[in-house]
């Protein structure tokens, strides 16, 4: 019996895409590039989620419509960055920034203390909605600091040249005409497989505790940030490691200082 | 989906990466075809595949019935593939009525061709079945992204209107015309030598 022309069209296209050949290496390679993508952006998403409200503004601004994304639509936000894509000098990073932002921004080659410059990328902050779809970006500085002190300094360039205003910082201070604001947030990262105590959610719920999953074991860490805006660019050092805000907030003053 | 399956998704979203990679195994190829067709090249498709099961793992929790796995994974894939699309785009895009004038030019030569081809040893019937299937799937890669996306997932996937629009984010209404449309496409492009190979058949798109 012949085929009606609908059963011919549907067999030939269901013909051609089972022909297109996907060999086990090639199945056994993209795996592993799974991999390795989640585990970097998973990490950084451990730090993202504190950045998220500055991202989230940025976000809107790409947009450009309040109403395409919706409150709350924004599940997640990442950025990616490729070890191979790494920066070695922070003039390099300087100048490769410049290209995105259209003006240079302040990234000092060392602190006072003794931590210097390790690496940098310039990246693309991705805001993802709760479908897993992208629904905005923005280019991002990021720097690694080793030495004395671990820390991380971001600079990103937002279209209004105006500052999120992500909360009242827990502290401000004034240095050379520019607000600089300190926040230390207290983070719990878990397993995967680990439920939250409820005394841990409460806090949560309260704004008071940051809960991220993907850790191998328990561990409570209070993140220390600073930001500041200047010249249109918006500035964060942050760190994870065991010292005082006040200390950040002098490292700050001394990427303000910079290229003066 | 098969019990089995939806246990590991379930383990998945509780953030097993063993389950997780057993779901890849079980998906990867159908998804890298889907992929395939969706972009039309092998590296694309491959990016498509893997940017798909990274946000898969990375938005796991999102998923909140695992049952409906696998149109969350064909919304992710192809929303993504549609991104990959749009980045890479290199050449115009004929419009649907361009197209219709071209398959117009195309069938007078392949009635040519097929004339040609009688002289051959190989039977008419399959002559013209291989010419017809080669200028279907030519009509195919001409259309645009996201009408090829809808006869894939119409024809390969075999999806409702309904779950067509849920996944890609369309409209019903929006669904049913362009796949009507795609359809009245291919269709074009597979006369006026082919009717000799199927019986008409009325459907509800005509």
């Amino acid at each position: 019996m012949k085929k009606n022309q609908e059963e011919w069209i549907k067999d030939e296209i269901q013909t051609k895409v089972l022909s297109a050949y996907f060999s086990k290496e090639t199945e056994d390679r993209v795996l592993a590039h799974i991999h390795h993508q989640i585990h970097e952006r998973r990490s950084i998403m451990k730090l993202s989620k504190k950045k998220m409200s500055i991202v989230l503004a940025a976000a809107m601004i790409v947009i450009g419509s309040a109403t395409a994304i919706g409150a709350g639509r924004i599940a997640y936000t990442s950025s990616h960055t490729n070890k191979n894509e790494a920066i070695h000098s922070a003039s390099q990073l300087i100048g490769e920034a410049e290209k995105k932002f259209g003006k240079a921004p302040k990234i000092p080659e060392q602190f006072s203390d003794g931590s210097s410059y390790k690496e940098g990328y310039v990246t693309e902050i991705d805001a993802w909605d709760n479908a897993g779809n992208r629904i905005g970006g923005y280019p991002e500085a990021l720097v690694s600091y080793t030495g004395n002190k671990d820390i991380s300094l971001s600079v990103c360039k937002p279209l209004d040249n105006s500052e999120n205003s992500s909360g009242m910082p827990q502290t401000t201070e004034t240095y050379e005409d520019i607000l600089i604001k300190g926040n230390v947030d207290n983070y719990l990262f878990l397993p995967p497989d680990q439920q939250p105590s409820e005394g841990d959610q409460q806090l949560e719920k309260e704004g008071k505790l940051m809960i991220s999953y993907g850790s191998s074991q328990e561990e409570r860490k209070a993140f220390k940030s600073v930001t500041w805006m200047e010249d249109g660019l918006y500035y964060h050092l942050y760190t994870f490691q065991d010292v005082e805000l006040k200390e950040i907030i002098d490292l700050a003053k001394e990427v303000i200082d910079s290229g003066k | 989906m098969k019990e089995e399956m939806i246990a590991f998704v379930e383990k998945m979203i509780e953030g097993d990466e063993r389950a997780f990679d057993e779901v890849y195994h079980s998906y990867s190829k159908k998804l890298y075809r889907m992929a395939y067709f969706i972009t039309g090249n092998q590296s694309d498709s491959e990016d498509v595949l893997q940017e798909t099961f990274v946000k898969c793992y990375l938005h796991r929790k999102t998923l909140k019935n695992p049952e409906g796995f696998e149109s969350w994974i064909y919304q992710i894939l192809i929303r993504t593939a549609w991104r990959a699309e749009k980045k890479g785009k290199k050449k115009k895009e004929l419009s649907f009525e361009g197209i219709l004038e071209q398959r117009k030019e195309q069938g007078s030569k392949l009635a040519e061709q097929i004339e040609e081809d009688k002289l051959q040893d190989e039977p008419l019937d399959q002559i013209l079945k291989q010419e017809v299937s080669k200028e279907l799937m030519l009509a195919v890669r001409q259309l645009d992204v996201k009408y090829r996306t809808l006869v894939l997932l119409y024809y390969f996937n075999e999806l409702g209107i309904k779950d067509i629009a849920e996944i890609t984010g369309l409209f019903e209404g929006t669904v049913k015309s362009r796949l009507s449309r795609a359809r009245k496409l291919l269709k074009e492009s597979l006369s006026p030598p082919v009717t000799v190979c199927w019986e008409r058949k009325d459907s509800a798109f005509n």
